[in-house]
């Protein structure tokens, strides 16, 4: 093959791993009722590979990957996870348990409430961490918005799987 | 130690000179400490004489008209009531609004609180039966996370009602109750499972010496004022009458002072102070608690940021 036709080649898949999101270093899928929205305006966090959906009713689903530097164990990161979101934002800790990933991965899943304006909110993050990577799973919506789309988070974190 | 006083009331000119050197040995009446107080539930009030209300006791007609010096009779009286009930800043219990279902509908008498110690009665004052027992404040403050806060709020007040306490105060992100002590740990207990407790404090406050010297400093004054009462219908002279006017003011004032003193120390004993706050915690309180790590993945979380679109 031509050198010519091998940077075309290289161009070509570069563009197509940008454009579907490859380059994240994780697999995730948009539930069902869930639309995937553009990260093309910067407004996401693309250091951190950030990926988000929304439902029409404002319940939102985020991935984002941080690399695990300093290196921590899922315990200590869901631990400090807690402390952080229970005790510096004051939200209630209603549930804790383990979930597994896509690819058997181990994580666990904190289930949050919170009082925003317009009233209860659940928030929910699952957390798996690998080697090189702590991947933190986020879904949030009013509280009758959220039970209602529960069915769909949960699908949403057993399809994840992390690099 | 018992402070023991005999007064000779000589001529109408010597009188005023008496009045002053009374007052001076009395000071402002609050010299003696619970040291010096007679063993709880004696209350021999030789040092006085009387009691407000005792005729009994204090200087006689006889000493009035320069009659040989005597002691005045020893009366020993239990402070009841009575001695207490007129005092200002009545406590609430009376008032307090009963939840469906309350204890019964008479308010809370005294009674142990969740420790070995007892609220005072009714009326302020320590029943005889618990007054070698010590005399505690509980107060307990709660920070639950923000989340249904009004339906938590609810719950708190419910709470209250349901142990015959009553509401304090309530705004938007916290509420204080007032809980019989008796019922303190349960209601502090209970309101641990309305929300996500983040911190909590309980403090109990032991305040027997200073009720016990606050009694003791009662009865003196009172005792004070009866003989003060009765050297102004002796007095002959308008200059001695308004010295002893003078120092009639006084006594009652501090006699009022050490009453409301007392109601509010009882009703602080006999009801508990419960506050509960719905609130993040500040970042100094932060410091002070859990330990946070700087960790890039526990930055930019929550709500607020997730569902920004």
């Amino acid at each position: 093959m031509k050198p010519m036709k091998w940077i075309k080649l290289v161009v070509l898949v570069s563009l197509v791993v940008a454009a579907t999101g490859c380059g994240r270093p994780y697999a995730v899928a948009t539930p069902e009722g869930f639309v995937e929205l553009s990260e093309k305006e910067g407004r996401y966090d693309e250091t951190h590979h950030e990926y988000r959906a929304s439902t029409a009713d404002g319940v939102v689903v985020g991935v984002r990957a941080f690399e695990n530097e300093p290196k921590v164990d899922l315990s200590l990161a869901v631990r400090a996870f807690e402390n952080r979101v229970r005790m510096g934002e004051g939200y209630a800790l209603l549930d804790k348990k383990d979930v597994v990933a896509r690819n058997g991965s181990k994580g666990a899943m904190l289930a949050f409430g919170h009082d925003e304006a317009g009233g209860a909110h659940l928030y929910s993050v699952a957390i798996f961490v690998t080697e090189d990577w702590v991947y933190i799973l986020e879904s949030g919506g009013k509280k009758d918005m959220f039970e209602k789309a529960r069915t769909s988070v949960d699908w949403f974190v057993k399809n994840f799987q992390p690099d | 130690m018992r402070h023991r006083l005999s007064v000779v009331v000589g001529s109408a000119s010597s009188r005023s000179a008496v009045v002053l050197v009374l007052c001076s040995l009395w000071g402002c009446g609050s010299g003696m400490t619970q040291a010096d107080a007679a063993p709880p539930g004696a209350y021999d009030v030789q040092a006085t004489g009387a009691v407000e209300g005792d005729t009994g006791g204090g200087m006689r007609p006889a000493e009035m008209e320069g009659g040989a010096p005597s002691r005045p009779e020893p009366v020993t009286r239990q402070v009841t009531d009575d001695d207490y009930a007129k005092a200002p800043g009545d406590p609430p219990p009376k008032q307090a609004p009963q939840a469906p279902g309350a204890k019964d509908g008479k308010g809370p008498g005294p009674g142990p609180g969740p420790g070995p110690g007892p609220g005072p009665g009714p009326g302020g004052v320590i029943e005889d039966a618990s007054r070698k027992q010590p005399i505690l404040i509980y107060r307990a403050e709660f920070s639950l996370s923000v989340y249904e806060v009004q339906k938590s709020l609810d719950a708190v007040e419910g709470l209250a009602k349901a142990a015959g306490g009553y509401l304090s105060r309530r705004d938007n992100v916290s509420i204080t109750i007032r809980v019989p002590a008796q019922d303190f740990q349960g209601v502090v207990d209970a309101i641990g499972k309305v929300g996500d407790v983040t911190h909590r404090d309980v403090v109990s406050e032991d305040i027997t010496a200073e009720y016990r010297d606050l009694e003791v400093q009662l009865q003196n004054l009172i005792a004070m004022r009866a003989r003060f009462e009765k050297l102004l219908d002796k007095a002959a002279k308008v200059e001695e009458a308004l010295a002893i006017e003078q120092q009639l003011g006084r006594v009652t004032g501090e006699i009022e002072r050490i009453k409301g003193r007392l109601k509010l120390l009882g009703d602080q004993a006999r009801y508990s102070t419960i506050t509960v706050r719905f609130q993040a915690r500040s970042t100094e309180q932060m410091k002070q608690g859990p330990f946070v790590l700087p960790l890039p993945w526990l930055q930019g979380i929550g709500l607020r940021r997730l569902m920004t679109l």
